[in-house]
């Protein structure tokens, strides 16, 4: 009768905790309690203003990266915008949701965000009344195409937040590239403060950025940095995204990024295009670097030059090996949909014939690098 | 519990909902962040949640896409009717296609409690659809086989009984369907935000997707030879369903329909091919330099100069050609 005292052993546990409220939440659900009382001191305290590097790390809770991200691809081809709500953690700013705002940015429009503002503080009003306790911490806006940076009037926008509304984060979101990489494009950045240089940053990961946004792009680069973004969940969420795999599988198969994402796709390659003709012209004069003497000095010094000699050809291979392994990426998802739907069964011929055109994709695929 | 009232749920097989549901990721995941934040807050298991769903509906298709939380006044029973409207409005300037759908809750099963907030909805949608997250199937055994989301929708209809009318629910099946950015953002969440856009990435998305469908075909094929082998009822709405769905394959045998695929599958090969010319292009560009470094002396120096510059300024004149 081993088992059923173990069953009694069992109910008489669930009786215990139920009856005795013990958290079943783990410590990963810790991140969503609010503490007014830690919230008050680290914003008595202000640690960022003394040091502008201060925030390392972006954590945005799953919840919130969705939300932004549909927001983002419902308002291509326009810039949309909208507030972030949450928390600062040590020297981490925590996003735990975000809400959209009534205003359609476009590159030439500073003042997009006071518009909105009426609309902000009355939505942060009444999420109080709903236990939404957080304060807004920062704002986001997408790039819709051209990538994840702070355009000039980005920067001087979150220069003024950062001044009178700090702590504050600009998070960016490009959901063109999201949806042909298939992996979600977003950067979380702070500004530095007036006059300040920072020390030679190391230079962070090549993205490749369309002709007609690369001044914009070049010139504010140096007074702002990139954060550290990590995404979380709490252990009902994990849960839930388990299960629900077992539902969206059929939409992995059934939608086709090449086919939703062909205007980006061919804008790309126009871009592209733009680049190697103006690369052209700078092609002949290009040198190869001066034979290094083994020197140690020398060798530590030559090291940091080289990463900013590469050539516009270089940058352009880059960037069409990256537009060609999307398009690899897409096609190989539509063969194997070819394959798996729509061969003729007759004895053996389509075992050969469906792996070796799978095949066939993959090899052009590792080709490119 | 309420065993002197009568059950407000409908038994399923008498009544079947006439809706076909849509439900996205972002509702659910919404609904579990809200209870998790209240079970925060208020320290309690089950604490009672409250929201407003949001979504769209043609005829009898309902997607349900967003939601927001909701208010109740201090005696847990009536709701905020100020707060639902601003924040409805709100929504409406933002995003505005979608609609006030129905309301969601944390529940076991409806109860008359649920009637009576059921009531207070009616002014905003002639049938406000209810979503049930069902707690106890969360988080009593994760070993639950029938992997299925603690979710239920209800669909609100009258119930003629004894000459009395009465607000009840049917239960609806509901499907989930997600957009595309909807999807990788669902997917890079599920992965912790870790997943690269490397091929193994991306072709190990492609396998498990297409491991979910083989798992499923196998359980059909299953099912046929127990069929047929006369251990298995014989079900015919199912096996018609099976021969539609075979008569169906091979998917597309049209001629446009290959056209444009081989026409894609070319497009692609093509923009592969550039990129590998462009490789070239640059790798003979720096061993062209390089070959200058090592071969020029002082005297040709200058001699050379002019040619290099003209021999790389070919290729501008074979683009004037074109």
């Amino acid at each position: 009768m081993a088992s059923s005292s173990s069953s009694q052993a069992d109910i008489a546990l669930k009786t215990f905790s139920l009856a005795n409220d013990i958290k079943e939440l783990s410590a990963q659900d810790e991140i969503f309690r609010f503490d007014p009382q830690e919230n008050k001191r680290i914003n008595n305290d202000r640690p960022w203003a003394r040091d502008p590097h201060y925030f390392k790390v972006c954590k945005i809770s799953a919840v919130a990266l969705i939300k932004m991200a549909i927001h983002a691809r419902s308002g291509v081809p326009y810039e949309i915008m909208g507030i972030m709500q949450g928390k600062v953690v040590g020297n981490a700013l925590v996003v735990v949701d975000s809400f959209a705002l009534p205003v359609q940015g476009t590159e030439t429009r500073v003042n997009a965000q006071n518009e909105a503002n009426e609309y902000m503080v009355q939505y942060v009003q009444g999420s109080e009344r709903v236990s939404r306790l957080e304060n807004a911490i920062g704002w986001y806006h997408s790039h819709p195409g051209y990538g994840c940076w702070l355009s000039g009037i980005d920067v001087n926008t979150q220069m003024q937040n950062q001044k009178f509304q700090d702590p504050f984060v600009a998070v960016v979101i490009d959901p063109n590239r999201t949806i042909s990489a298939g992996k979600v494009d977003i950067g979380a950045f702070r500004t530095y403060p007036e006059g300040y240089t920072p020390p030679d940053a190391g230079g962070s990961e090549y993205q490749s950025i369309p002709l007609s946004k690369i001044e914009d792009f070049g010139v504010h680069a140096n007074q702002y940095y990139p954060l550290d973004v990590q995404i979380f969940k709490s252990s009902l969420d994990a849960e839930l995204l388990g299960l629900l795999w077992n539902k969206y599988w059929v939409n992995t198969l059934s939608q086709s990024a090449l086919i939703s994402n062909r205007a980006y796709a061919a804008s790309q390659l126009a871009d592209l295009h733009q680049k190697l003709t103006k690369a052209q012209t700078s092609i002949p004069s290009t040198r190869a670097p001066q034979p290094i003497v083994v020197d140690e000095k020398a060798v530590i010094k030559n090291k940091e030059d080289k990463k900013k000699d590469d050539s516009a050809l270089f940058k352009a291979v880059k960037d069409s090996d990256k537009i060609a392994a999307e398009a690899q990426h897409g096609l190989i998802a539509q063969v194997l949909k070819d394959v798996i739907f729509s061969s003729r069964l007759s004895n053996g011929a389509p075992h050969v014939h469906a792996s070796s055109s799978v095949g066939d994709v993959v090899d052009t695929t590792m080709a490119i690098g | 519990m309420d065993t002197d009232e009568l059950p407000v749920v409908l038994p399923s097989t008498t009544n079947t909902s006439g809706l076909s549901i849509s439900l996205h990721p972002l509702p659910i995941l919404n609904i579990s962040e809200h209870l998790t934040r209240l079970r925060l807050q208020t320290r309690s298991r089950v604490p009672f949640v409250l929201g407003a769903l949001l979504g769209t509906q043609n005829g009898r298709d309902v997607e349900i896409v967003n939601t927001f939380e909701l208010a109740v006044e201090d005696d847990g029973v009536t709701v905020d009717q100020g707060f639902l409207v601003t924040r409805k409005e709100q929504y409406k300037q933002v995003f505005p296609s979608l609609e006030f759908i129905g309301w969601y809750t944390v529940a076991e099963r409806p109860t008359s409690r649920h009637i009576a907030l059921h009531e207070q909805f009616t002014p905003y949608s002639s049938t406000p659809l209810l979503l049930v997250l069902q707690p106890s199937t969360v988080f009593a055994a994760s070993a639950d086989a029938s992997g299925s989301l603690p979710l239920k929708a209800y669909e609100p209809t009258v119930e003629i009984r004894d000459r009395k009318t009465r607000s009840v629910f049917i239960e609806a099946p509901f499907s989930v369907e997600t957009g595309e950015a909807e999807r990788i953002a669902v997917d890079y969440a599920a992965k912790g935000g870790s997943a690269g856009t490397s091929l193994e990435a991306h072709l190990q998305t492609q396998r498990a997707a297409v491991k979910m469908l083989h798992d499923r075909i196998l359980l059909l094929v299953k099912y046929v030879s127990d069929v047929i082998a006369g251990s298995a009822t014989k079900d015919h709405a199912t096996l018609r369903a099976l021969s539609a769905l075979i008569a169906s394959l091979p998917a597309s045998e049209n001629k446009e329909f290959r056209e444009e695929f081989d026409t894609e599958y070319e497009d692609v090969q093509l923009t592969a091919y550039l990129a590998t010319l462009t490789k070239s292009a640059n790798l003979l560009n720096d061993l062209v330099d390089k070959h200058v470094v090592l071969t020029s002396s002082r005297d040709e120096r200058s001699g050379m100069g002019p040619r290099r510059r003209g021999m790389m300024g070919r290729p501008a004149d074979f683009d004037r050609f074109h």
